[in-house]
């Protein structure tokens, strides 16, 4: 057991027996990557800070349902990408938003009044353009690094399908940022015609 | 293109998970198959796209506002009151931004005024437009989170309420320094500690929810502590602290006094 995990498993407990700060430590300790998860997920800053709400909200009212079976950080990120989904679901204009034909920057608003960091435009897209499941599997291995197995864990599906979904996602992603750069570039030739 | 037979050796390739040898028995065996070459061009393509995206944060008016959000939905449940609707992050934000188009609106109108523009009846109408449109005043809203607090108590609790937490530390953000008199001047006492001796040091070095506060002993060697804020000025990290009638601003570095208002 890793250091972080053991430091969670001891902040979990603590917060069963009543010291809520341990839960802002909790919550403290892995804030920012499941905001940074549910961020590439749903490629859209106010519906991941939605997101990242939700799952503490989850999690400070299901504590007790989480074993210590697997990693504290695993069970989180299992209800995060939940939550994702859930909202994804719920959001059929995310979906109508997926592909834009434009290059308009993200979300001009959020940058504006907040100064915050974007994800790159065409790592948005790129994203936006692969299925959920790809999506959240790509992110999980290739922007946070998780194994195989702690993504299998948090995907309720077994580790050959997480492979398949990485190899596939990565596959789909390229193939699309292949089209993306066509299209720039046509784009870019008609401008000069 | 649904060739996945291979998928994992190739995966494994790009990922340079195989010994020399067995990288290059692999990539030979490649050269024999184009469409697993295609593939693992396609894979090391978009792992070297992945690998160079930058990293995702929170600005600190975002996190401030969940830290808030959290907090206020998470009352109700533990005060055994049927469950409210979620309320939005970005709705949490409103009256943060309203207080800031006020701020704007005092500041610009202010500089109407000392420049012989503008009257004195425009100002207050647009103050007090920009009040309303985002909604309850800050000082309100921050009394509702202490009270939002007082509720949670689930599974038990024994969260100290007189700690203020960064719900009730003012997070200004990045401002210039011409500002910098403005914030000073609206840092009033919030209606829960309009006692001053209701911030400890104890209260204010347990603080949970974002940095810790670093120069609260340079503030307490000058008096009772009524209100704090935060923001970055002019690219400088600074606490700005209400003592009994005046107001410190301390440099986050080294805690040096930057500012004093009186």
């Amino acid at each position: 057991m890793s250091f972080r995990s053991a430091e969670d498993a001891g902040l979990v407990s603590a917060f069963l027996d009543g010291d809520r700060r341990a839960f802002e430590e909790l919550m403290l300790a892995h804030e920012d990557r499941v905001f940074a998860v549910c961020l590439r997920i749903l490629t859209n800053r106010e519906a991941a800070l939605d997101a990242v709400q939700e799952t503490f909200i989850t999690v400070y009212r299901k504590a007790r349902q989480f074993s210590g079976a697997s990693a504290f950080s695993t069970w989180l990120y299992r209800i995060a990408v939940n939550t994702c989904y859930d909202q994804l679901r719920r959001d059929k204009r995310h979906q109508a938003q997926a592909l834009p034909e434009t290059n308009d920057p993200a979300d001009e608003r959020s940058e504006d009044l907040l100064g915050s960091v974007e994800l790159r435009p065409d790592l948005e897209r790129a994203l936006a353009g692969l299925a959920p499941e790809f999506r959240a599997a790509v992110v999980l291995s290739d922007l946070e690094g998780l194994p195989l197995q702690a993504i299998a864990e948090a995907l309720e599906v077994p580790i050959g399908t997480v492979k398949s979904r990485v190899f596939r996602g990565r596959r789909l992603l390229a193939e699309h940022l292949r089209n993306l750069s066509g299209s720039s570039a046509h784009q870019r030739g008609e401008h000069d015609a | 293109m649904m060739h996945d037979h291979d998928f994992e050796l190739i995966a494994a390739i790009a990922e340079g998970d195989l010994d020399p040898e067995e990288q290059a028995a692999a990539e030979d065996l490649l050269t024999s198959c184009p469409v697993c070459s295609t593939d693992l061009q396609l894979q090391l393509e978009a792992l070297a796209f992945l690998r160079t995206a930058p990293p995702v944060m929170m600005t600190h008016l975002e996190r401030a506002s969940l830290h808030r959000s959290v907090t206020e939905n998470l009352a109700p449940a533990a005060r055994s009151v049927p469950s409210q609707a979620r309320v939005p992050w970005f709705q949490r934000l409103l009256p943060a931004m309203a207080a800031a188009a006020a701020l704007v609106a005092v500041v610009g109108v202010g500089s109407m005024l000392i420049n012989g523009s503008g009257d004195a009846d425009t100002a207050a109408g647009t103050t007090a437009a920009a009040t309303a449109g985002g909604g309850q005043p800050v000082e309100e809203e921050l009394a509702q989170d202490s009270s939002a607090a007082e509720g949670v108590a689930e599974p038990t609790t024994t969260m100290a309420l007189a700690a203020p937490n960064n719900s009730n530390i003012r997070e200004y953000g990045a401002i210039s320094a011409a500002e910098l008199a403005d914030i000073a001047s609206q840092l009033t006492t919030f209606p829960e500690t309009d006692d001053p001796g209701d911030y400890s040091r104890e209260s204010l070095q347990s603080l949970s929810f974002g940095p810790a506060l670093v120069c609260t002993d340079a503030a307490f060697d000058e008096g009772s502590i009524s209100a704090i804020g935060r923001a970055t000025v002019d690219g400088d990290d600074v606490e700005i602290y209400r003592i009994d009638e005046k107001v410190n601003v301390y440099s986050s570095a080294d805690c040096s006094l930057l500012h004093r208002f009186d």
